[in-house]
């Protein structure tokens, strides 16, 4: 049998332009990656394996292999204690945080007045109140709601629920102000994905005779799912890397302080990153994990739809085996 | 189209170029290499080997200032234009050397700037260091100046504890580092509270029982008035004020702390918080039901008998129209005296690198923005400017107090900025903001011999622990403030009644520990050192 030769698809000057177009467009971040991030990245994994000390005339190095890693586990009582109250309030407060988002995200994208007055509002927080400006009003007491009774709410948690719950909760509480100032990106990205959602489905969905809640539940989240999980990872990086965050503080001294160091606050950054990469990759097992049952049903047909192709191909393979099968007995 | 498509690359070019821009590299060596550049570590012994000819000892013990042309950089958290104006004058009497000066803000920061600067080698020749010396000691930053510092004249007639206590050895034979700014501790006393309750001033030499007795008289239900509020704490004073060998917090000698002093002024303090003699805290029911506003300084009330507070408070507040209409009368008292005279002051150290190539004239530069007569008489005329810093004058900005202990610079300071009851030789320097002279006759009059105390007991400072400790902030960090769900030492007696004195045997162990883990760790980076320093300790 003849082999036919496929062409290869060539695409055509328009696409090559807007593929190089693109390719310009990610190079800043290529250059920056490679050029600002993956050195010191390999440089700081180098500095946890060794003891540094930073000299005026040089830098020295004594290679300790994973010396500073076990020390942080087995000898440093404050870097788990830290790493165990940021686990539990980065766990309560990602949902808090993007739940905020999303109903003030879907308010901002109804028909009221001033609409536009309200988006700056809301996103004023990130571009004024971030870091030193955020650790000023942090200190004076600006990031609680003034109005609440922190001392009772700690109580009353403390009674009811276990102590690393109820530190984590009262941390909520007691932050507020500031989790709620770190909602404005996330109210962007939802607003912008609100918007892309085709109003065609909620006039549909209306005229079966579906309500705002089972077009919310139905229609508005699994369309903006991608959205959910990307701003619970922006939400995880951006708790996970502010000035106040008591594990990036941690760090920070370790690297100033007499038996610390640069080696020993580079390990201490490393066990860091993972258990960040960690937390965001529960989040997105979470949230991706779990589809609804629209998408269970459609995938389900869809298999059932390929089996059944399946099926005829082979009724038709064998169909055809036997009338050549015949025809031989027949000659 | 065309146009956009050139606008996008242009963007992005920018884009990348700015991203980049961090990037650059000077012409400098940027020392990244672990061998040991030759210069380092040339200090006190080998200072000869960099004079050259010049290395003759002049008359005032020291060897001669080099007569080539030199640079020489200073890393400071001062007062921008007060130093630039230092080191003009500096530059005016050394003509052959210039100084650059680089300012940074007094934050977190500071001391992470610094050893950025030496990893990318363009470390400063001269600098001050905030707070914690360990970072200093554990990477050699500090360079071995004990030679210029014990051959100095001028440095016999310094604030006494320098010497004494010998600062800036942190507990081995080299002097390191030295104070670089003086800010003495006040317990402000608001004599219109004391005359409206009814009672005498305390005295300005007192003691520590005399000093709580004083609390507790201003502490008034009636009248709604509170004893104190402090910044910073009691407990640091308790060890300085009793304990005649204590040269720093937690009752520390030198070699070792001895807590039981730490242990009695926790003791006291929390019992002083418990017993409602300390104003309330902000943010608080008891705040507004105190003064109505829950937001309020406590200081700011009128209701307060005294404040501990920073040195500067008197300049940038209690001495502003806005509290001397208020009624309020602040005028400071020392920490309470020791049997040697001691009390506790802020000082910030500073020091040569090891990796100077001029160690001497490193050293010089040092003094005069610290500690030297002539130094300070630059500082003082421009302190006393106010013609050029008329917007914001520079005796206005967190101005400290002389280290060198020369009468008239002294006399000239506290004269031209402060209240005196003795006979004026220098006026008062006029305030610009307010338009009127900073110190009246009535303010003399009045407030004159508070200050007079105030300046002649305050000149034997001991300082906070992490400055002059080492290990201290480690120590604190792991072992006395809290920990997890584990509260601090000072709240576990003040909240959970617990007594001081059960923590003194385990904190005094960790403290020495951790001040060892620290000097063995600064011996081990000196050793490094080309040649090495060693450091005994």
């Amino acid at each position: 049998m003849k082999k036919v030769k496929v062409k290869k698809y060539k695409p055509g000057k328009l696409k090559r332009r807007e593929n190089l177009m693109g390719y310009v467009f990610v190079l800043p971040w290529l250059i920056g990656i490679l050029g600002l991030v993956l050195y010191p990245l390999i440089q700081s994994f180098n500095f946890s394996l060794n003891n540094i000390i930073m000299l005026p005339s040089g830098r020295v190095m004594q290679f300790i292999g994973i010396d500073n890693y076990t020390r942080i586990f087995l000898k440093d009582p404050t870097f788990i204690l830290d790493l165990k109250s940021y686990i539990t309030e980065t766990i309560i407060a990602v949902p808090v945080i993007v739940a905020f988002a999303l109903i003030i995200a879907m308010l901002l994208n109804g028909k009221i007045r001033g609409r536009g007055f309200f988006r700056m509002i809301f996103f004023l927080p990130v571009i004024i109140a971030s870091g030193p400006v955020m650790t000023q009003l942090v200190d004076q007491d600006a990031a609680t709601i003034p109005m609440l009774n922190l001392t009772m709410i700690q109580q009353m948690l403390n009674q009811y629920l276990p102590g690393f719950l109820a530190e984590g909760i009262s941390s909520i509480f007691s932050n507020m102000i500031t989790l709620l100032w770190y909602s404005g990106v996330q109210i962007l990205i939802f607003l912008a994905a609100l918007q892309k959602i085709d109003t065609s489905l909620y006039e549909a969905a209306k005229i079966d005779g579906g309500s705002a809640w089972e077009c919310f539940w139905k229609i508005t989240l699994p369309t903006i799912k991608p959205m959910l999980l990307l701003n619970a990872v922006y939400t995880v990086i951006s708790l996970s890397n502010n000035d106040q965050n008591s594990l990036i503080t941690l760090i920070y001294t370790t690297m100033l302080s007499a038996t610390g160091g640069y080696g020993y606050a580079s390990a201490m950054a490393w066990c860091y990153s993972i258990i960040v990469t960690v937390i965001v990759a529960v989040f997105a097992l979470i949230i991706m994990g779990r589809k609804d049952i629209y998408e269970r049903r459609a995938k389900k047909y869809r298999r059932e739809v390929k089996k059944q192709e399946r099926l005829a191909r082979k009724i038709r393979k064998r169909g055809l085996k036997n009338e050549q099968r015949n025809a031989k007995k027949a000659a | 189209m065309r146009k956009k498509k050139l606008v996008s690359l242009m963007l992005v070019a920018a884009l990348g170029m700015s991203m980049l821009s961090g990037c650059g590299k000077d012409e400098k060596d940027t020392n990244t290499n672990p061998t040991p550049t030759p210069s380092s570590s040339n200090q006190g012994d080998n200072q000869g080997d960099n004079q050259g000819d010049n290395d003759q000892q002049n008359a005032s013990g020291l060897p001669a200032m080099t007569t080539d042309q030199i640079t020489l950089t200073y890393m400071h958290f001062d007062s921008e234009n007060l130093v630039k104006e230092v080191a003009a004058a500096f530059m005016d009497k050394y003509p052959n050397i210039k100084v650059e000066t680089m300012a940074y803000v007094a934050d977190g920061e500071y001391n992470n700037t610094l050893l950025n600067l030496i990893n990318t080698g363009e470390t400063p020749d001269c600098f001050m260091i905030l707070g914690n010396c360990d970072f200093a000691l554990s990477n050699a930053v500090l360079g071995d100046m004990t030679q210029y510092w014990e051959n100095d004249p001028e440095n016999q007639n310094i604030l006494s504890t320098i010497n004494t206590a010998k600062l800036g050895y942190y507990g081995t034979d080299k002097k390191l580092a030295t104070p670089m700014k003086f800010f003495p501790d006040a317990i402000y006393c608001d004599l219109n509270v004391f005359e409206t309750l009814n009672l005498e001033a305390p005295n300005t030499e007192w003691k520590w029982d005399e000093m709580v007795a004083a609390i507790k008289a201003a502490t008034n239900t009636t009248a709604g008035t509170y004893g104190f509020n402090q910044f910073h704490s009691l407990v640091t004073y308790y060890p300085v004020a009793n304990d005649p060998n204590c040269i720093g917090e937690f009752g520390w000698d030198g070699k070792e702390y001895h807590m039981e002093n730490w242990a009695k002024g926790v003791n006291t303090w929390a019992e002083l918080l418990n017993g409602k003699y300390h104003a309330p805290f902000g943010d608080t029911d008891e705040m507004e039901a105190w003064t109505g506003d829950r937001t309020m300084w406590a200081a700011y009330s009128g209701k307060l008998g005294f404040q501990i507070d920073a040195f500067w408070t008197y300049l940038n507040l209690f001495d502003t129209p806005e509290y001397r209409q208020r009624g309020m009368e602040w005028v400071p008292y020392t920490t309470p005296l020791s049997e040697s005279g001691a009390t506790f002051g802020v000082l910030d150290f500073g020091g040569i690198s090891t990796s100077t190539e001029h160690p001497r004239e490193a050293y010089e530069l040092l003094k005069w923005m610290g500690w030297g007569v002539e130094g300070w008489k630059t500082k003082l005329k421009a302190l006393k400017d106010v013609e050029t810093y008329k917007e914001a004058p520079l005796y206005k900005q967190s101005m400290p107090c002389p280290i060198t202990l020369d009468e008239a610079i002294w006399e000239e300071f506290q004269q031209s900025f402060f209240p005196t009851a003795q006979t004026r030789k220098y006026e008062s320097v006029y305030n610009p903001i307010d338009e009127e002279p900073q110190v009246t006759a009535e303010e003399d009059t009045k407030y004159g011999k508070y200050f007079d105390a105030f300046f002649k007991n305050c000149k034997k400072p001991v300082p906070f622990g992490d400055c002059q400790i080492p290990g201290f902030s480690n120590f604190l960090s792991t072992s006395y403030f809290a920990v997890g769900e584990t509260p601090g030492v000072e709240d576990q007696v003040r909240l959970e009644g617990k007594d001081a004195n059960d923590f003194v045997d385990q904190l005094q162990q960790k403290g020495k520990e951790a001040n060892q883990a620290a000097l063995d760790q600064a011996k081990l980076a000196y050793g490094h050192l080309n040649p090495p320093v060693e450091l005994n300790y």
